[in-house]
């Protein structure tokens, strides 16, 4: 098993690295799992980086992804402000209100979604069913 | 007989979008929809045919524009996204089911 690794400014211009970063990363799983896989993954991970960049005032966004057998496990990394969990708020699915909808994708999508916070980092933790 | 006659213009606004529509893109958007709304002009078809992405922010701007559409009496519309991963985000969050959402803009005419 061996990762792969993206390390980005925290713009959302720059966060637009990941979707090609990805393919290569699910490339060896073979065209069509990789294809299946690709657009939920890159929208979830997205989501995670664009509230890094809404939110966190880091100097970096890292990204970590392996693939073991069929998960897809990433690590994002920022050294940013410590995230509150207890911000998160869910909105109900289909409630025309603005915001909030990101977490909601990422639950969606991903298998499991874990933070902590080590020494002056933050660190997320999610996997994905590839 | 009696017989009266009237005409009604309708105003509708369109808005094409191509490529991403993203965090990035979102302000813009944002921007274009509250000018139309500025301009009086409360119908306003989105089309996202040719887009290859959204994200939440994406969505964001346009639930904020049908919103304030809806709150002066006229609707802001979809014609759909055509690739997989811009239909994503309105399936996950359902709000595929809130907007209207039509193939076409003379659909998203029909009724309106």
């Amino acid at each position: 098993m061996t990762s792969s690794q993206l390390e980005v400014d925290p713009t959302f211009l720059a966060v637009r690295a990941l979707g090609p970063w990805l393919a290569e990363v699910l490339e060896p799983l073979g065209t069509e799992r990789a294809t299946a896989a690709h657009g939920g993954v890159e929208l979830a991970i997205h989501e995670l980086a664009t509230n890094i960049v809404d939110h966190a005032q880091s100097t970096f966004i890292r990204f970590t992804a392996s693939v073991d057998g069929d998960q897809l496990n990433v690590s994002i990394i920022d050294d940013g402000q410590a995230f509150d969990t207890e911000k998160i708020v869910i909105p109900a699915a289909d409630q025309p209100q603005v915001r909030g909808y990101g977490f909601m994708i990422i639950e969606a999508l991903s298998l499991r979604l874990d933070y902590k916070r080590q020494t002056d980092l933050n660190v997320w933790e999610t996997a994905f069913s590839v | 007989m009696e017989m009266s006659t009237a005409s009604y213009e309708m105003r509708i606004s369109t808005i094409e979008l191509k490529g991403r529509l993203d965090a990035l893109e979102a302000v813009p958007l944002r921007e274009a929809l509250d000018a139309q709304l500025a301009l009086g002009k409360y119908r306003i078809a989105v089309d996202l045919s040719k887009v290859s992405f959204v994200d939440s922010a994406g969505l964001a701007a346009l639930v904020k524009g049908m919103k304030n559409a809806r709150q002066k009496g006229g609707d802001l519309r979809l014609i759909s996204p055509v690739a997989a991963d811009a239909l994503r985000v309105f399936e996950l969050t359902r709000f595929d089911k809130v907007f209207t959402m039509t193939d076409t803009l003379a659909d998203a005419l029909v009724n309106w």
